[in-house]
């Protein structure tokens, strides 16, 4: 179905091109911010956007996916956020403070906070919203993210102390998303944790945000209203309406149409189309989105421990061009477990730029020589193949694997794709850790921690606990890669507060995983988002339009 | 006649217990579950059982049947995995947008095909004929999703009072705006997913509605209604048109599931928030409780649709005994 929205889309833009050449000249028009005619905030207007598909939840803490999490956004929040600069900045708590030792962690809370219902906001609420997720009947997603609290101390109403088990840093990163949002013991209290998502409030919403829910419609909206007794500056906005559509087709449709004010992602055969019609009207951001494409090779695998073979992969491969014909352009080329905006990110990695002579050497010395079929063979006469397991009904990822295994072929490996629909893929492929390779791609978060992909307490453990290729696999670390020295690393990452000392170590992990490649490491690509300009004060952090509150809507557009 | 009623009752039941078996091992024998799907990779495997646990989703196939098919009788058909909501009110919620949009799509159809299928059949050859034919066929070839992208890019997006997306503009109801601005409203929003239904609806109906007066004018009956020297136009409406009915009458029998059940396509493209995508999205998350009582809920306006037709048969053909 998408499939051929896509191909009517591409007809549609050729007839639509051929009719533009009969009307006038189309001028450039560039995109333009604010006009600095500003007058200031004023309350009132409406702001509309919209998601294709379904909320799961409006339970913050059950949240796993991205429409619920851009909805409760606006409805709870956390105790510390990300700024604009994706530095930790005060919400609910004022301030906070790490103990010497690194293992308490203490917040000290707002005391003029109140809950939409006009119940007031206390430590009592965090500490409970905490211990639903540690409980053993929560049924979210979201309780690695606190393993290793070991107790929630309240000091007093407006102060609680985390205490950890061990030191974990990330943690703070974890605290600030809106996947811990807080929400209200005296609403929750008297649920088991296990029942949280049955619970009518789940749907019903009360948080502490600048805005408060107002109504559901399953396939139709979500409303809010703004919050007139919030905390912190405004909210300015009355209304927000969040448009459910069932297709990104149909987003981008009602977005032309102006039926909505924000569009997270246009597709990139249509952002030029976009811009000339819509520019004058709209604001577009162009942002490289934290997370990143690879294909996963197997440690173990006959062909793919040897780690020349996995270096004569990454070298047969033209990744830019790859990106340039898949997503026009719209991406960067990624060399290990890191994107190019993160603090700790090292550009002292090899770039592995398309070299099929140094492929062909690596490959000779792992013991592969090309036969008369151009495919390459070891000394018992068996063929370098293997086979890429993915996920179906993914048009760009199964483009990118294409071109992949056509570069591959002509440095002559033999490599095969199999799709699997997407449970399919998880049940027998991933989750188990059975595969030789696999495509897919990590959602990363501002701390560069990468303890689940690649520590080996994370792959396929016996019942002792050791990494054992017979065994189940615990975390991430699907591809079993097992290396000492950065497993002590990961654990140094986890255990220091201190940014150089991180740098330094993350840095050096990337070093290590991009020369021993446990992933050909693929792209990570951008998204160009448009903001209609009668939103005035948007702030744009290097990841998503954030600060809500303090957005408003152009009072000719009231 | 009371006999068969009674035996056709047991049949549907039968019929139904068979429809919730044959659903539930499809469901279950398909491969992953809802935990996959929500908490795809954001969960670790080891996770990811422990929510499996809690779920009971690792009790045998036949004890997790009927835990279901138990609460089913008593009107209860559980919670979605996915949303935590009763199953019941997700699919209630759904329902109204699905059954106005087919209600007034069917009367639209029938209104305007069985006139014109009647016209073309007395006019066999015309060039009204001509015309009805060749936009039955185009409207029967043509993709229903085209047609729609079509409307919206060539309508939606130029018209101002053509809405291309969802069922009503918030803010707008009943009883607190005018009645013809709510009116307006309405319409604007359902003008075009209903041009869509109606003209790929229309032209099956249209060629059946033919095809049936054809048969009919070239039977005895008719000639012998016109060799007795009545007026053409009582042959046609007394005698012909009445009968020609007969086939058309007892497609409504079959109507009915249709009525129920949402056009995944129409919904998916105009955002139309009915119970097609309701069902679909549940399939492709595997929310087992959400699909088990749509296909319930299908199956039983499929065999309530079917004994309609048969009492619709007896009702305008006596020529019909149901033993």
């Amino acid at each position: 179905m998408k499939k051929y929205l896509g191909i009517v889309v591409v007809l549609l833009l050729a007839t639509a091109v051929i009719f533009s050449g009969c009307t006038n000249g189309a001028t450039p028009t560039p995109s333009n911010g604010d006009n600095g005619e500003d007058a200031g905030p004023v309350f009132g207007g409406m702001y509309t956007y919209g998601f294709s598909g379904e909320p799961a939840t409006l339970n913050p803490i059950l949240s796993s996916d991205s429409i619920t999490s851009g909805i409760t956004n606006f409805i709870n929040e956390s105790l510390i956020t990300l700024d604009e600069n994706l530095e930790f900045a005060p919400e609910l708590a004022h301030d906070w403070e790490i103990s010497e030792d690194g293992l308490v962690l203490t917040f000290y809370l707002r005391d003029d906070v109140y809950w939409h219902d006009g119940e007031k906001f206390t430590a009592e609420d965090v500490k409970f919203t905490y211990e639903m997720i540690l409980d053993p009947g929560y049924t979210g997603v979201q309780s690695s993210h606190l393993k290793f609290v070991d107790d929630l101390v309240i000091v007093n109403d407006y102060e609680i102390e985390i205490h950890l088990s061990q030191i974990d840093v990330p943690i703070l990163n974890r605290i600030a998303a809106a996947a811990l949002g807080i929400i209200p013991q005296h609403i929750f209290g008297e649920v088991e944790a296990s029942a949280l998502r049955e619970h009518p409030n789940s749907w019903d919403p009360i948080g502490t945000g600048p805005y408060k829910f107002a109504e559901y419609q399953s396939g139709r909206h979500v409303v809010l209203t703004a919050n007139q007794d919030y905390w912190g500056e405004g909210p300015y906005i009355e209304t927000i309406m969040i448009r459910l559509y069932q297709d990104s087709q149909t987003l981008l449709s009602a977005f032309e149409n102006g039926d909505i004010d924000f569009i997270d992602r246009i597709p990139v055969e249509d952002i030029d189309r976009i811009k000339q019609t819509m520019g004058d009207d709209v604001t577009f951001v162009e942002i490289a989105n934290n997370s990143y494409y690879y294909i996963g090779l197997k440690q173990n695998h006959k062909f793919l421990q040897d780690q020349n073979v996995r270096q004569a992969l990454m070298y047969s491969l033209d990744r830019q061009s790859i990106i340039d014909v898949v997503f026009q352009g719209y991406g960067t080329v990624i060399n290990s477990h890191s994107v190019p905006f993160s603090w700790a990110h090292n550009e002292d990695v090899t770039e592995y730029e398309q070299d099929l002579e140094k492929a062909a050497e690596l490959f000779a010395e792992a013991g592969f020589t090309k036969g008369a079929d151009g495919y390459l063979y070891n000394e018992d006469g068996e063929k370098l193949e293997f086979v890429i397991v993915s996920m179906t009904g993914e048009e760009d990822k199964a483009n990118v694997i294409a071109l992949v295994i056509e570069q591959w072929k002509e440095a002559g490996a033999d490599v095969k794709v199999e799709y699997y629909e997407r449970s399919v893929l998880f049940n027998q492929y991933l989750d188990v850790g059975e595969f030789e390779s696999y495509m897919w791609g990590w959602n990363l978060s501002v701390d560069p921690d990468s303890f689940n992909q690649f520590h080996s307490s994370q792959a396929k453990l016996n019942e002792a606990g050791e990494p054992d290729p017979d065994g189940t696999l615990v975390g991430f670390n699907d591809v079993e890669y097992i290396n000492p020295h950065v497993d002590a690393l990961l654990e140094a990452g986890r255990a220091t507060y201190d940014m150089q000392e991180r740098i330094e170590i993350y840095g050096e992990i990337q070093q290590i995983l991009n020369e021993e490649l446990p992933y050909i490491f693929l792209y990570t690509t951008n998204d160009v988002k448009a903001m209609h300009n009668k939103v005035k004060n948007v702030v744009w952090s290097p990841l998503q339009p954030i600060d809500h509150h303090v957005w408003y809507i152009d009072p000719a557009f009231h | 006649m009371k006999r068969y009623l009674i035996r056709r009752f047991i049949q549907m039941v039968i019929v139904l217990i068979g429809i919730s078996i044959i659903s539930f091992l499809i469901m279950h024998l398909a491969p992953g579950d809802p935990v996959d799907i929500m908490a795809e990779r954001n969960a670790t495997p080891e996770q990811k059982a422990h929510i499996r646990e809690l779920y009971g989703l690792n009790e045998p196939l036949p004890i997790q049947y009927l835990n279901w098919i138990g609460r089913v009788v008593k009107g209860d058909f559980g919670t979605s995995f996915v949303t935590g909501r009763p199953v019941l009110e997700m699919i209630l919620e759904r329902l109204p947008a699905t059954l106005i949009l087919n209600f007034w799509a069917m009367i639209i159809i029938y209104l305007i095909a069985v006139p014109v299928g009647m016209i073309s059949a007395l006019k066999q050859y015309s060039w009204f004929d001509h015309v009805v034919t060749t936009v039955a066929f185009f409207g029967r070839a043509l993709p229903q999703f085209w047609f729609a992208l079509m409307l919206i890019y060539f309508i939606g997006l130029r018209f101002g009072g053509v809405q291309i997306s969802g069922m009503a503009t918030w803010g707008v109801n009943w009883g607190v705006q005018p009645f013809f601005t709510v009116l307006q409203d309405r319409i604007s929003y359902i003008i075009l997913p209903l041009i869509v239904l109606a003209f790929s609806g229309m032209a099956g109906i249209a060629r059946y509605m033919r095809a049936s007066m054809l048969d009919v004018v070239h039977q005895d009956y008719i000639r012998t209604a016109r060799s007795k020297g009545l007026p053409e136009k009582k042959v046609v409406t007394g005698h012909a048109f009445r009968n020609a009915l007969l086939p058309i009458v007892t497609l409504i029998g079959f109507e009915l599931p249709i009525l129920f059940s949402g056009a995944v396509i129409i919904e998916t493209i105009f955002s139309w928030p009915g119970i097609g995508l309701l069902a679909v999205n549940a399939i492709s998350q595997q929310d087992y409780m959400i699909v088990m009582a749509f296909n319930l809920l299908g199956a039983t306006m499929t065999v309530i649709g079917m004994f309609l037709a048969d009492i619709l048969y007896m009702v305008v053909d006596p020529r019909i005994k149901l033993e």
